[in-house]
């Protein structure tokens, strides 16, 4: 692909191995948007191939996707809404939780939205399952706690 | 979690079970971390997820109460929404708030009771606030101007606030207000006002009421853009309006639309690229034209250094010479966007724009004079700069063509004229295509100027 012509570290790649052993080439530039990748850049140096434990061969090619596309000023709000349109839920949350290691602002800000979205008229027992929260409560505590706060309630879907 | 379908033995099953308990937690982090994405009443609602999550919502950092948000299927009545409000305030156990938004634009509520939340955020230093209300309340100025906590402040509602003498707010970067009508404090009338915002750097003000006696020194070093729209509807001779002073180094924006009745100094115009001014003067003024004129010539020759600028007039092209006596000269001139204006007025623009690239007219011009362009000189940048011309609601009338003729014979460097039919035209009973072949065979001073028509009539 075309290279960027400015600065010296703007056409640079970097290497990114993922926590099953494959690897991928990013930009440097797109590197600086991911914080922990340049922490480790700063650390490691840029010319070895950094190592990423927690983020998988599934969801690195698509964050860096994200990136490249972020560096040339190119994202919108129809390339947001294309770049989740056929991700799940459970997808949609694995790749959040990459972004969350690889304190990746812009695109962490951009998916809670979109988990936020997908969350907005789900049932509390979608969004325990979700999130992996155990209900502890007593079936008592529960209908009382629920109770008391029928004010902030607005109508529940039935899961699908 | 997602299986793949393989059959697996007792130890991996042992470090599939624990990398799950990992994966768990990991997964109900992420629920605290979205939470202040998430709509405030599915927020709250998180309570009854387990007994760790009960009291997890009252330390949000965001809160935004909108009264059109739907609650099984239909807004929220009135009395639920307060009700609602009110909860949520009451169990809200942040001392600080990032960002507070109040929407309210279903009902009409309580003044009293709307202020009372307002002043409840006011203490917990709010950094982002924004208020959007179309009736009245009441806001504590003092707890508005003590509050330093505030980057960004938008108010959008009808209130009035009093202003002591000195307001600073050094966290400031965005303002953005909205029928706010600011009075003084009694006791200050002899001296300025002086608002203080040392690193705002966006300044928006749009039908406020500035009725202060004293004068409005707005100290704002870092401010890139300015704009204010006021009309002083019911303005008479007695009352007369401070003047409000920019004092700022480093604008690059200005924009001012109104009635010119309140004077605005730019006390360091020198780097405004980008100036935009509209007036709009009722019929009723005009024995006050000629002062008017004044003061818009002393608000045009404050930015006479500007690259771009729209000039929009409104209601006052009958009495429109006056103003166009004295304009500066607007030596930095590259682009000028104009709506309605004399031929004479017109005319006088060009003159006192010597580098002049592109002009653009939205509504052609009204009463141009034949004798009036015959004896005129030609401008300077028509023979050096000025390159495009984009003649909007073109009527196809004697004055436009008188125009398109006068360009066309004596602009040397034009490069493109692009004209544009107002919409009526097309049911008028003027043979169009006849006038686009009657301009296209005027004489032209440039050798390489295109003329080109717009099928689609535009504004």
């Amino acid at each position: 692909m075309a290279q960027e012509a400015s600065s010296s570290t703007s056409s640079k790649t970097i290497s990114l191995k993922t926590g099953d052993g494959e690897i991928f080439e990013i930009e440097a530039s797109a590197a600086k948007q991911m914080k922990t990748v340049q922490r480790l850049i700063d650390d490691l140096g840029d010319d070895i191939t950094i190592p990423l434990h927690n983020v998988f061969s599934k969801e690195l090619p698509k964050i860096i996707e994200y990136y490249k596309k972020d560096i040339t000023g190119e994202i919108t709000k129809d390339f947001e809404a294309e770049f989740v349109k056929d991700l799940n839920d459970d997808e949609v949350k694995v790749l959040f939780l990459a972004a969350n290691y690889l304190d990746a602002n812009k695109l962490f800000e951009f998916l809670s939205q979109n988990i936020a979205d997908r969350l907005e008229s789900k049932s509390v027992e979608y969004v325990r399952k979700y999130f992996g929260v155990e209900n502890d409560f007593t079936p008592e505590e529960e209908s009382k706690l629920r109770e008391e706060r029928a004010w902030s309630f607005r109508g529940i879907k039935e899961d699908e | 979690m997602g299986s793949n379908g393989v059959a697996i033995d007792d130890t991996e099953a042992q470090t599939l079970a624990e990398e799950t308990d990992v994966i768990s937690t990991l997964h109900e982090s992420i629920l605290g971390l979205i939470l202040s994405f998430v709509p405030i009443i599915d927020a709250v609602s998180t309570s009854v997820l387990s007994r760790r999550w009960i009291e997890v919502w009252t330390s949000l950092s965001t809160l935004k109460f909108d009264d059109s948000l739907l609650f099984y299927g239909k807004k929220m009545q009135k009395e639920q929404f307060v009700n609602f409000a009110e909860k949520v305030l009451l169990h809200f156990t942040n001392s600080s708030i990032e960002i507070f938004s109040l929407c309210l634009t279903s009902h009409q509520y309580d003044a009293s009771q709307v202020s009372e939340w307002i002043s409840f955020i006011l203490e917990r230093r709010v950094q982002k606030l924004h208020i959007q209300y179309s009736d009245k309340l009441f806001l504590s100025s003092k707890s508005l101007f003590r509050c330093n906590s505030l980057i960004e402040l938008t108010l959008q509602m009808r209130c009035t606030l009093s202003l002591p003498v000195s307001v600073r707010l050094t966290n400031l970067q965005k303002l953005n207000i909205s029928g706010i009508k600011f009075a003084s404090d009694s006791s200050t009338y002899s001296r300025d006002i002086t608002l203080s915002f040392p690193h705002l750097k966006v300044f928006e003000a749009r039908g406020c009421e500035w009725s202060t006696m004293q004068n409005i020194s707005l100290q704002v070093p870092s401010l890139e853009r300015f704009s204010i729209a006021i009309w002083n509807h019911h303005s008479n001779e007695s009352c007369k309006y401070g003047t409000i002073k920019v004092y700022s180094q480093r604008l690059t924006d200005f924009s001012y639309e109104g009635d010119l009745e309140q004077d605005i100094v730019l006390c360091d115009s020198s780097s405004i690229h980008n100036a935009s001014v509209v007036i709009v003067i009722d019929e009723d003024k005009k024995d006050r034209i000629e002062i008017l004129g004044f003061h818009a010539h002393n608000l045009l020759r404050q930015i006479d250094e500007v690259e771009r600028l729209k000039l929009l007039f409104y209601k006052v092209l009958r009495h429109a010479k006056d103003f166009f006596i004295n304009l500066p000269i607007f030596g930095s001139l590259a682009y000028l966007q104009l709506n309605e204006v004399t031929g004479e007025a017109l005319l006088q623009l060009l003159h006192n724009s010597p580098i002049l690239n592109t002009l653009v007219l939205l509504n052609g011009v009204a009463n141009l004079q034949k004798d009036v362009l015959a004896s005129a000189m030609v401008p300077h940048c028509f023979l050096s700069s000025f390159k495009v011309f984009q003649f909007k609601g073109f009527n196809a009338n004697e004055h436009d063509l008188c125009l398109v003729k006068f360009m066309l014979a004596n602009a040397a460097t034009l490069e493109k004229m692009m004209i544009y039919p107002a919409f009526g035209l097309r049911y008028s009973d003027i043979d169009i295509g006849k006038v686009k072949e009657q301009i296209l065979s005027l004489p032209k001073c440039s050798s390489f100027c295109v003329v080109e028509f717009s099928d689609i009539a535009s504004s």
